[in-house]
């Protein structure tokens, strides 16, 4: 078995047995089991970093076997530097979600447990399939354990924002479905995206494609006007299954334009490329807006996932007048998504905690938190800082260099995306000015007690993942360079049959 | 070394690099002749004008910034209220961005989006299929009519080229 399939298939493997042997009696040792099953599953991501290969093209820790041969279909994997940093981020995401669960969830304990494992290795499959059925399967099968998630363990609206979550997100996908079948059909009866990435396409087709595959993953993204489930989703969502919403689950359509959208129908991604942009840039700037008059914390951060996602894929699709891609925009846009992950992941689990203790997560029924809670607010305003992009926090890098590219192309466009860090800058700080600063407001919060020893760990974990992006990027950046300017190589060239 | 044995060599710039650098370093020409330099230059004489007018009003006639307020007071009033940035950051900047996030987010997104678009077309399905509905009565008799209705309006498109003809005849 190779290290790929190690990383899928262990979290899933007992996670089932966590569901299927499990009882309410037995919580302690299914947490005992949930987090050193995490913890390996982690574990086994290091080789995949440390032995990265960072100059060499195309796929590394290949794994090939056939799946369903009358269909040429095939269990196909691999990474390359556009994947590898978001597979560890999972297995990491899923590590803090174990921890931050512990003593939270007291029912249900091992299928709460197994459903963020199964999810965790469904996702690591999203970001490794290199068959493009496999890859559908993996991408829809996410949705199951989700849907779970938020309709078992989530607030009182929980039904309504899975059964949301769950149309939206599948109702987008089936379109990918469709293309993914004509490709196979073009083809010649390949699933393999590395042959449709060389597939020459009539302009007609492609565009058919690119809007195929643009439902799917701007629903995911969620991109400006298909965003609408998020905030539900956030807000009904235990913390745990916001956490990896916001940090993995998002990233899944994002890197979706990267391995399918761009490579497979360029022509397409150029002549839409402003459509993109311009939604985008309507997500940085509507959705700042509407993250700042939010009263609950939740939907506040729910939308400004919303605009830092908007980010991404504003780097995505940024092309200069010979249709060339922008590397630093879109090597930007991936750090962002490793970043996004670790500060937005870090601002749910701290609406957790307050949640946990005042069972409100209305920004008016807060007030004086640091005064209470000294240790929390610490962590709770670096991760805000982040979030609005301080230098030395991962928040910045990733927003800092698609600000750059977005200047390199178009002073303008550049302009806009920048007015982002005013936008996240005032709904964070307002929010942590209300929620933390001031006097003690009222009882509840005069009751608080600080952070106990395991959130301690929780988010001693994320704020440093987050300072050591934001102080030393170059790893990070290093591993996705030959695979980001290879890609921006490949969508350069014209795919129309001559 | 660019600026001579100024910094000792502890800083370095290298004028290839850093061409902005190497067009200061032309100016420069010693520590004593910048020194110099500045006690020359306007900043130096504002900035110590502004001393000696502040010794004049508040020592020597301390009556007299009184009388300056008096006479000038709409002037006073702006440099008082800092030329009103905080006022306009408050009231235009601060409060037309709430403004503008509550009408995008009650109108644009729960009402657009949401109201219309994502509930309005579960809605259409209802409305659809309400509508259509009626058809089925379930009654054979009125199928049968339905039926015999199609075969005539069917045979009659068919055949209108020959009925056209009987007609003209």
């Amino acid at each position: 078995m190779g290290l790929l399939s190690l990383c899928i298939w262990l979290p899933i493997a007992v996670g089932a047995l966590l569901i299927a042997t499990g009882r309410d009696q037995f919580a302690a040792p299914v947490r005992a089991t949930a987090l050193i099953a995490a913890f390996a599953g982690f574990l086994a991501t290091i080789p995949l970093v440390t032995g990265f290969d960072a100059a060499a093209t195309g796929m590394q820790f290949q794994e090939k076997l056939p799946w369903i041969e009358r269909f040429n279909v095939f269990y196909e994997l691999g990474i390359d530097g556009l994947s590898v940093w978001l597979i560890v981020l999972t297995a990491f995401i899923t590590l803090v979600v174990v921890i931050a669960g512990w003593e939270v969830i007291t029912e249900r304990v091992h299928q709460y447990m197994g459903a963020f494992l199964i999810l965790s290795g469904l996702m690591i499959g999203v970001f490794s399939a290199t068959d493009g059925l496999l890859f559908y399967v993996f991408f829809e099968a996410t949705l199951i354990p989700m849907y779970i998630i938020i309709g078992v363990w989530g607030g009182p609206n929980r039904v309504y924002a899975a059964f949301k979550f769950f149309l939206y997100t599948l109702a987008g996908s089936l379109l990918m479905l469709v293309a993914l079948i004509y490709l196979y059909y073009q083809s010649g009866g390949s699933f393999s995206i590395l042959a449709w990435h060389k597939l020459p396409l009539s302009a007609t087709a492609q565009t058919l494609l690119f809007f195929a595959f643009f439902f799917a993953f701007a629903v995911k993204v969620p991109m400006w006007p298909v965003h609408t489930w998020l905030p539900d989703a956030h807000v009904e969502a235990p913390t745990g299954g916001s956490v990896v919403l916001a940090a993995i689950m998002l990233k899944l359509g994002a890197y979706g334009f990267l391995r399918f959208s761009l490579p497979i129908v360029p022509d397409a991604s150029h002549q839409w490329a402003g459509l993109m942009v311009g939604l985008s840039l309507i997500a940085v700037l509507y959705i700042g807006l509407v993250a700042l008059v939010q009263q609950d914390m939740k939907k506040l951060v729910a939308y400004s996932s919303i605009a830092h996602m908007g980010f991404v894929t504003l780097g995505f699709f940024l092309f200069d007048a010979q249709g060339v891609g922008n590397e630093l925009a879109v090597s930007g846009a991936i750090v962002q998504m490793v970043s996004h992950g670790i500060v937005s992941g870090a601002m749910f689990l701290c609406i957790g905690v307050l949640y946990d203790r005042v069972h409100s997560r209305e920004i008016a029924a807060y007030g004086g938190v640091a005064n209470t809670m000294p240790k929390f607010a610490a962590f709770a305003v670096l991760f805000a800082m982040a979030n609005c992009g301080l230098p030395g926090t991962s928040g910045f890098v990733g927003e800092w260099m698609v600000i750059l590219g977005t200047v390199q192309i178009n002073f303008w466009l550049g302009l806009l995306a920048a007015s982002t860090l005013v936008w996240g800058a005032a709904y964070t700080l307002w929010m942590v000015k209300r929620v933390y600063f001031g006097d003690v407001s009222n009882d509840h919060v005069r009751a608080l007690v600080d952070i106990n020893a395991r959130e301690f760990l929780v988010l001693a974990l994320l704020a440093i993942a987050a300072l050591w992006i934001g102080i030393q990027p170059k790893p990070i950046t290093d591993l996705m360079h030959t695979s980001v300017s290879g890609l921006i190589h490949h969508v350069a060239q014209s795919k129309l049959p001559r | 070394m660019l600026f001579g044995e100024f910094f000792q060599g502890a800083i370095v710039v290298d004028g290839e690099r850093h061409h902005a650098m190497e067009e200061l370093a032309h100016e420069f020409h010693g520590a004593v002749n910048m020194a110099w330099h500045g006690l020359l230059s306007l900043p130096f004489w504002l900035a110590a004008s502004g001393v000696g007018l502040a010794y004049f009003l508040y020592v020597l006639k301390p009556e007299l910034p009184i009388r300056i307020g008096k006479t000038l007071a709409p002037l006073v009033r702006i440099l008082e209220n800092k030329y009103y940035m905080d006022w306009f950051n408050e009231h235009i900047l601060a409060k037309g961005a709430r403004a503008l996030g509550k009408l995008f987010w009650k109108t644009g997104d729960i009402q657009i989006i949401d109201g219309w678009a994502v509930n309005g077309s579960a809605r259409l399905v209802g409305v659809v299929s309400a509508a259509s509905r009626h058809l089925q009565t379930g009654m054979l008799h009125w199928y049968a009519l339905v039926m015999i209705l199609g075969i005539i309006s069917l045979l009659t498109w068919q055949l209108w080229p020959f009925l056209a003809s009987l007609v003209g005849r």
